[in-house]
């Protein structure tokens, strides 16, 4: 068997990170948290997860400037990353696009179709 | 100088004690109302009124952090409410003010009751009816419970410091002696093997100490963790028996080097019970440890698993230096080390059992130490894990269905304390932009944190709260969109919001 895809989860509310983490490793993916931007960047270039899944707005550096920054990269042209937001704002989503987020998932959203969405991008 | 009215003399201390206070009187009689109302009021504090538990907690919930009232006079009896659970609702958010519990004869004994549920003090109602001009016995009474509050905030805020401090320490320790340990494992596995001897000896000398370091670091980090309530289990089911066998090869290292045999007894059957498996490791490592260190070359320790009724049970029983009857009941506290010849030289930190008991305790178990105090007879731990509930019948799990291992109480648990955070952070915005309503830096600051409540709710399902959000997002969007600075009525709007938010907290609390 080959190893499960292993999947970076960023979010600076800890609800967020460990809802999450919990629902994708019961689920049998592995998992790895950060809490803001920079984060990310450094996890994602250390551990080369399979899909990223990071929030919006957080501190110290928001996910629209660490998708931009991760999107530089030439191994992290291809990476889905997907938004976890509260918001519905039409433009804030486009914004999220522009950056080079490849989807986005409502905050709100029950946790099977989150679940489901997730795992479109996965193949 | 001595402040003067119709009624009362007020001696200076008084005075500037209850100068400015502000108090809020929950009763539903209107005519006691204004009685305590009467009394407090000269002597300079701002007073409130509430006649029921729900005009109490909305009165409550609008002052938050430092702006919450100083004193609280709680009826016992409330239309709505009682007096009791009003109090532990107020409680769970507000640590700072003064409650004192107002009754008649009959609910002397809650009343008494109340202040071990955080009541600083109570009054009986006769008693204010009798003092009909001296209230000093009643003021005084309410002195004592502003001393008494003050105390507790007092002490609360020292264990703050004092477990921040630890804690703080304790990192400021781990991190550098973990780069070390490290860098010392790079020049030992770099795979060229060019170090002579005496090199590699001296290396093995400096991670063996440093090892010790970290062993005992990390003791004081769980303490530190467990004193500051922070202790969380991550618990699973899982067969207890690979937890023992993990912990005692590991030990039977260290037993075989100094002579001393390990004998292991498992049941056939799994036993399984719902707990931090790294954890109980911890456990069973730390008694198997002491039981290594206490034990003379050449004995023999013991480790038994059972199944009981409903409980696993496990027993470390060693031929060691034994324990006296006296030090067994100092056992589990702070800093306990077994005094005297035998046990000179062993490095700990005294923490070990009090974390281990801890440990036990959080899952639901108990243990206790058997010992006669005799040298070579040794001593027996023997501790209890709840077994995993027989309910737990799962067939065949349906996709995408909400797993069982989302602890929901948990999320629950951490929503309402950011929540909490949210809410002052977002009264505070507010206050700001009621002076400065086109300052869009807090508008979209507000709006970040709005974003996340809102978020969180709609993950823990608190639907009220999400679509109470979701009108301040519109709001504050709208303004940001079209640049138009909020307006009064925007303003007004937020503000309930926000207190309706905070209600439905209350309420979900």
């Amino acid at each position: 068997m080959a190893t499960p895809p292993l999947i970076l989860v960023v979010d600076d509310s800890p609800i967020q990170c460990k809802l999450y983490s919990s629902l994708l490793k019961s689920n049998g993916y592995q998992v790895i948290t950060g809490s803001n931007g920079r984060q990310a960047i450094d996890l994602a270039l250390e551990h080369r997860p399979d899909l990223i899944l990071m929030d919006i707005t957080m501190p110290e550096m928001d996910g629209i400037a660490a998708t931009r920054e991760l999107r530089t990269h030439p191994d992290m042209q291809h990476i889905p990353i997907i938004a976890i937001t509260a918001t519905t704002d039409p433009e804030d989503l486009e914004r999220a696009r522009d950056a080079g987020y490849s989807d986005a998932v409502d905050k709100a959203a029950d946790r099977g179709t989150a679940l489901a969405q997730i795992q479109q991008w996965l193949g | 100088m001595i402040v003067r009215n119709t009624h009362q003399y007020i001696d200076p201390e008084t005075a500037a004690m209850f100068k400015d206070k502000t108090v809020l009187i929950v009763d539903d009689s209107e005519t006691i109302r204004s009685y305590l109302m009467g009394v407090i009021a000269p002597l300079g504090a701002i007073t409130d009124g509430a006649a029921t538990g729900e005009e109490a907690l909305a009165k409550c919930g609008q002052r938050t952090g430092d702006a919450v009232y100083d004193l609280i006079l709680l009826d016992l009896i409330l239309p709505d409410a009682d007096g009791i659970e009003l109090l532990q609702h107020i409680r769970q958010t507000n640590t700072r003010s003064t409650i004192v519990m107002v009754t008649g004869h009959g609910g002397i004994k809650s009343a008494i009751s109340a202040t071990r549920l955080g009541a600083d003090g109570y009054l009986l109602k006769q008693d204010l009816a009798a003092t009909t001009r001296d209230h000093s016995e009643f003021i005084y009474a309410l002195e004592q419970a502003f001393e008494h509050r003050a105390g507790v905030v007092a002490k609360q805020q020292l264990e703050e410091m004092r477990a921040e401090f630890y804690s703080m320490v304790t990192h400021d320790l781990r991190n550098p002696a973990s780069i070390v340990y490290t860098a010392l494992n790079m020049i030992t596995d770099d795979g060229t093997d060019n170090l002579t001897i005496q090199q590699k000896q001296c290396i093995t000398f400096a991670m063996e100490g440093l090892g010790k370091m970290m062993h005992l670091i990390n003791d004081y980090l769980d303490y530190a963790k467990i004193d500051a309530g922070y202790l969380k289990l991550d618990p699973s089911d899982v067969d207890l028996r690979i937890i023992v066998e993990a912990s005692t090869q590991l030990a039977s290292l260290q037993t075989q080097s100094k002579g001393q045999t390990l004998t292991v007894e498992l049941p056939d059957e799994p036993v399984v019970a719902n707990a931090d498996a790294e954890r109980i490791k911890q456990v069973l490592d730390n008694l198997l440890s002491n039981a290594h260190k206490y034990t003379p070359e050449g004995g023999h320790i013991f480790v038994t698993l059972a199944a009981e009724a409903d409980s696993a049970l496990f027993r470390v029983q060693d031929t060691g230096v034994g324990i006296t009857p006296s030090q067994l009941s100092a056992l589990f506290t702070k800093y306990h080390r077994i005094p005297g010849e035998s046990t000179r030289g062993i490095v700990g930190t005294g923490l070990g059992l009090l974390i281990v008991k801890e440990i036990v305790e959080a899952h639901g178990g108990t243990i206790r130490a058997e010992s006669e105090g005799v040298r070579g007879k040794g001593t027996t731990f023997i501790f209890t894990i709840p077994l995993a509930g027989v309910a737990n019948n799962k067939t065949s799990p349906a996709p995408y269905n909400a797993p069982s291992d989302i602890d929901e109480a948990e999320l629950q648990q951490i929503f309402l304390q950011e929540a909490g955070e949210q809410i002052a952070a977002l009264h505070d915005l507010f206050r700001h932009l009621i002076d400065q309503p086109a300052d869009d830096d807090v508008i979209r600051h507000a709006q970040r944190v709005v974003h996340t409540l809102k978020g969180n709710a709609g993950a823990v399902q608190v639907t009220e709260i999400y679509s109470l959000a979701a009108e301040m997002d519109y709001i504050l969007t709208q303004s940001l969109k079209t640049g138009t600075p909020l307006n009064l009525s925007d303003m007004e709007e937020l503000v309930q919001l926000l207190d309706q938010i905070n209600m439905v907290l209350t309420v979900h609390k």
